[in-house]
């Protein structure tokens, strides 16, 4: 009985614990949907074989006509250009106001919170909301930017193909700046307000403060910020369908989007399956860099 | 005093400028689809129509809260009871058994849940588990917000610098009183705001909710968004309504639980 | 004495439980009356049943449209499917080859109520299969011309002859657009998802060609027609993303002098600053074939219930039910039937004058593979990104290939 009440409270004992007990729980409730999907995309499946495990077998089959259709491409790099800008901009964005409202002015500290706003309302409302406002025709939008004449004629944001993918990636940016507004603000909190005052003293100046000592403490914040937010944003599916379903001709298709069409509209399981293990294959490299770049961390 | 009101009038008109489609929400939702989708748009209803109560009533917006509720209350409390412990196991050291834990957790989070569903299903219909509904939603929701939980906060405890912990274990504390009293104090503001960002977000959640709750009395506000959706056509009014019924004490309260939360952040100098 | 009196008793326990508990039958179906908490036209249905019958009585389950195939394909895989089911036309033929349905053909024939004779040829094409009928029509949808009569008088044009033909279509829609007020002459939709194809191949069909081979002079004809409105500014770009209600809302606003919609929307035309007028959509030439779009949904009997007898009695109750479809809920019945004293009279008249040339989507057990390739073709010659020949080449190759895994 001592002996195991050592062995929890020896560090290896607790720390395992506290490690198994999500390991378990997500073996659980998310190994094994994992391992189900990626075995799905070797195999033949339909509608109404979806839930056996026991189907066809078709080896690499559905990869190849992946690659093969002639859009593979198209939508690669729209995931491509859709993950980096949204990442991109919301993290400078979310940056930005963090710093910005860390000031110390009326309402600064519960200010920032009302961005939330946006999370809060659902994601199919939201949606058909900036479909209205982004209306090329009737939408708000071009309303505001031709009475102040930054426009002469509607401006088709959603329709045409040179605008969608940038549309898009716009709202989306819309969408996530509070995620990194919130939490890089928790991160710039955590700094000891003297190590600025005694660089302030040194003769630092407001940009050699940042890059000094703003950035390198929130380096562990923010790569967890931009991995996290990247993978959010490679399965942002509401937005895309609401306001142009990947059209028009798959400018704004990009591959969580398509491995839905796939699987859910013309019932090639095993295709949509194989499209979301290509998209793992990105999570992989996000993660390993992630992994990599965090490994000089201050250990605790 | 000037100084102080300029970066506060700039705060509320950054915000103002971004929740303005929440506002357009709103708006919408007091308009008929006519004035709606007229062009060029009016800013505020001519003639605000409130069907609000009706719908309230109708479409029983006080059940589907509840549900909506229990489920997030649910997933929030797993989320951190056992992740937060990960989190700070995981910041302790880093070794190859780190990495590549990290390494899968990031990967689990990879696969949208319209694909983890079908699985899930089958297996909680082999387990019984569809027949309390609310808390298999619960699980699969607690899966996938478990990883975010995880990173997030584990960078918070990576803040805590190991001489304060060293000392406490040299003065008798055990590893497990190391972390209730040293640990969990100096993280709880990354947890609280990351526990918040879990509720909200789950309190959106559908994919789940749709799947595994069959029965009207148990779903959540998303499902009873779908009410207004239908095979031709949508009730976007009714959708807009619906909403701004959901969001309006929903950010009510935040407003009011944020100033003690959020407050906190300003606080946060760690010695 | 103790004998008799067990013998009674255990004949009354048995009388008693020869009144069987009540048969349950589950119905999962996507209506609900949308955003109205009004119950749905399924559920009011049973409802009706329920008060009339003891021995069956049935439960409704409302299922999301969005999602309802893969409900229901979860369901059937884990053997707690509903017994009955709502199957949209553009499915009918996917869930028929797979064997997922009760053959219903006897039972339609020794039906006094069901008669195959009577429904709209479209719809019986989209329940047959392999010369079996497996579902029954619930009710029929289809899409007309709505037009504004003042924006016509405007334009110097009689609201009272709506145009008759494709070249009176694409010169009503020219003389009715005013780039100036941000009108256009047309809406439609052209949108990335099955509403495109719906909306498109009934002009295909009007040149007598379909979907079967695109690479023909008609399918290019109907293409092209389309193509000329964006083209030329009779009609937004944004038909790309809109949907069939984004393009009717484009009308209501005043935005769109014409537009394509179906007669579920009738409800949404109230109330306007303008009083709507309908036409039957025009034929390529005046006096030509005249298609429209068919579709709504049918019902199916799943193979794992256990009560398809009972099951089939409901769907024969509702479908007796039919000629109080357009009254009391706005539904067309899917056979051909004269309404009395119908509301909305002149629209109750063109919409079922235009289904007797409606025809379904398909029908097809992979149409939605089909869908998808036409929605290509739809997509890159409005958005000037391939021209008419070659998208519809490409549409019908790849057509060819889904033609040939069947």
């Amino acid at each position: 009985m001592n002996r195991a009440l050592d062995f929890v409270r020896d560090r290896s004992g607790f720390e395992m614990i506290l490690i198994g007990l999500s390991a378990v729980y997500l073996f659980l409730f998310a190994g094994a949907p994992f391992v189900f999907n990626v075995l799905m995309s070797f195999q033949k499946v339909d509608l109404f074989n979806i839930a056996s495990i026991d189907r066809p077998f078709v080896g690499f089959a559905n990869y190849q006509k992946i690659l093969a259709n002639p859009d593979f491409w198209l939508i690669v790099r729209n995931t491509v250009v859709f993950v980096a800008l949204s990442s991109v901009c919301q993290l400078a964005g979310g940056f930005a106001l963090a710093l910005f409202f860390m000031q110390d002015f009326a309402g600064a500290s519960w200010l920032r919170g009302l961005f939330l706003a946006a999370w809060i309302t659902p994601g199919y409302a939201i949606g058909q909301v900036w479909k209205w406002m982004l209306a090329g025709d009737t939408g708000i939008a071009n309303y505001f930017l031709r009475s102040l004449h930054i426009i002469d004629g509607p401006v088709y944001w959603l329709s045409d193909p040179s605008l969608a993918l940038l549309t898009i990636t716009f709202v989306n940016v819309w969408l996530g700046i509070p995620f990194y507004l919130l939490l890089i603000s928790v991160g710039l909190s955590a700094i000891p307000r003297d190590l600025y005052e005694a660089a302030e003293l040194d003769g630092a100046n407001a940009v050699q403060r940042f890059c000094g000592i703003t950035l390198p403490l929130m380096r562990d914040t923010l790569l967890a910020l931009v991995a996290l937010g990247a993978i959010l944003t490679l399965q942002q599916f509401d937005l895309i369908a609401a306001l142009t379903a990947g059209g028009p001709v798959n400018s704004s298709n990009v591959a969580q989007f398509w491995s839905w069409q796939l699987s859910f509209q013309s019932y090639q399981i095993g295709l949509g399956s194989a499209v979301s293990v290509l998209m793992l294959l990105v999570v992989v490299v996000i993660a390993s860099i992630y992994v990599a770049a965090t490994r000089s961390e201050r250990a605790a | 005093m000037m100084r102080r009101t300029i970066p506060t009038l700039i705060a509320v008109a950054l915000l103002g400028f971004y929740l303005f489609p929440i506002y357009w929400m709103y708006a919408t939702s007091f308009k008929t689809l006519t004035e709606a989708v007229q062009y060029p748009p009016t800013l505020w209803p001519s003639e605000p129509q409130f069907h609000h109560a009706e719908v309230f009533q109708k479409f029983s917006v006080a059940r589907y809260f509840v549900n909506s509720i229990v489920i997030t209350l649910g997933v929030t409390a797993i989320t951190v009871v056992v992740g937060t412990g990960t989190a700070y196991a995981l910041a302790l050291r880093r070794n190859l058994f780190v990495d590549l834990i990290l390494f899968t957790i990031l990967l689990l989070q990879a696969l949208p849940a319209s694909l983890m569903v079908t699985p899930l299903f089958v297996l909680f219909n082999m387990a019984g588990l569809l027949n309390t509904p609310r808390f298999a939603v619960v699980l699969a929701v607690a899966a996938k917000s478990l990883p975010f939980f995880i990173v997030i906060c584990r960078t918070a405890f990576l803040q805590i610098p190991r001489e304060l912990r060293d000392a406490a274990l040299v003065d008798g504390n055990s590893n497990v009183g190391v972390f209730f009293n040293i640990a969990l104090p100096l993280a709880r503001n990354s947890i609280v705001v990351t526990a918040v960002l879990i509720a909200i977000q789950t309190m959106g959640e559908y994919v789940y909710s749709r799947s595994f709750i069959a029965k009207i009395e148990l779903q959540p506000l998303t499902l009873g968004l779908s009410n207004f959706i239908g095979a031709q056509q949508t009730d976007w009014i009714g959708i807009m309504t619906f909403a701004s019924i959901l969001v309006t004490p929903i950010l009510i309260v935040f407003i009011f639980l944020q100033r003690r939360i959020i407050s906190g952040l300003t606080a946060g100098a760690l010695k | 004495m103790r004998k008799l009196v067990l013998a009674a008793a255990a004949a009354v326990a048995l009388s008693g439980g020869a009144q069987a508990d009540p048969i349950t039958l589950s119905v999962w179906g996507i209506d609900n009356q949308t955003g109205s908490g009004n119950p749905g036209y399924t559920q009011i249905m049973v409802d009706e049943w329920n008060a009339k019958h003891d021995d069956v009585k049935l439960e409704y389950r409302f299922v999301a449209f969005d999602d309802a195939n893969n409900d229901f394909a979860r369901a059937i895989a884990t053997n707690s499917g509903p017994d009955i089911f709502m199957i949209n036309t553009t499915d009918t033929q996917f869930y028929a080859a797979r064997d997922v349905l009760v053959d219903l053909t006897d039972r339609i024939a020794a039906s006094s109520v069901i008669k195959p004779s009577d429904i709209f040829p479209g719809y019986l094409a989209a329940i047959t299969y392999n010369d079996r009928i497996w579902e029954v029509p619930k009710a029929a949808d289809t899409i007309a011309l709505y037009y504004n009569p003042d924006m016509f008088k405007a334009a110097g044009l009689d609201p009272d002859k709506p145009p008759r033909s494709w070249q009176e279509l694409h010169d009503y829609a020219k003389a009715l657009t005013k780039p100036d007020q941000g009108v256009f002459g047309i809406a439609f939709s052209a949108k990335n998802g099955q509403e495109g194809p719906w909306q498109w191949l009934p002009f295909v069909r009007m040149t007598g060609e379909d979907w079967t081979n695109v690479d023909t002079d008609g399918a290019r004809r109907a293409l092209t027609l389309w193509k000329t409105f964006v083209d030329e500014g009779l009609a937004s770009k944004e038909v790309l993303v809109q949907a069939q209600s984004d393009a009717a809302d484009m009308f209501r606003a005043g935005k769109a002098a014409m537009v394509l919609q179906g007669n579920w929307d009738l409800p949404n035309m109230e109330g306007l600053p303008f009083k709507y007028r309908l036409a039957l959509l025009p034929p390529e030439k005046e006096g030509g074939l005249q298609v429209s779009a068919a579709g709504n949904f049918t019902y199916g009997i799943n193979k794992q219930s256990a009560h398809p007898d009972e099951a089939f009695k409901f769907i024969e109750y509702v479908y007796s039910q039919q000629d109080r479809n357009w009254n009391e809920f706005g539904l067309l019945p899917a056979y051909a039937f004269e309404a009395k004293d119908p509301k909305w009279p002149d629209a109750y008249k063109v919409f079922t004058e235009q289904l007797k040339f409606g025809r379904v989507l398909g029908p097809s057990p992979r149409w939605n593979d089909v869908s998808i390739a036409l929605q290509t073709a739809i997509q890159s010659a409005l958005s000037g990104q391939s021209d008419v020949d070659s998208a519809l080449k490409r549409a019908a190759a790849e057509i060819e290939t889904i033609k040939n895994e069947q």
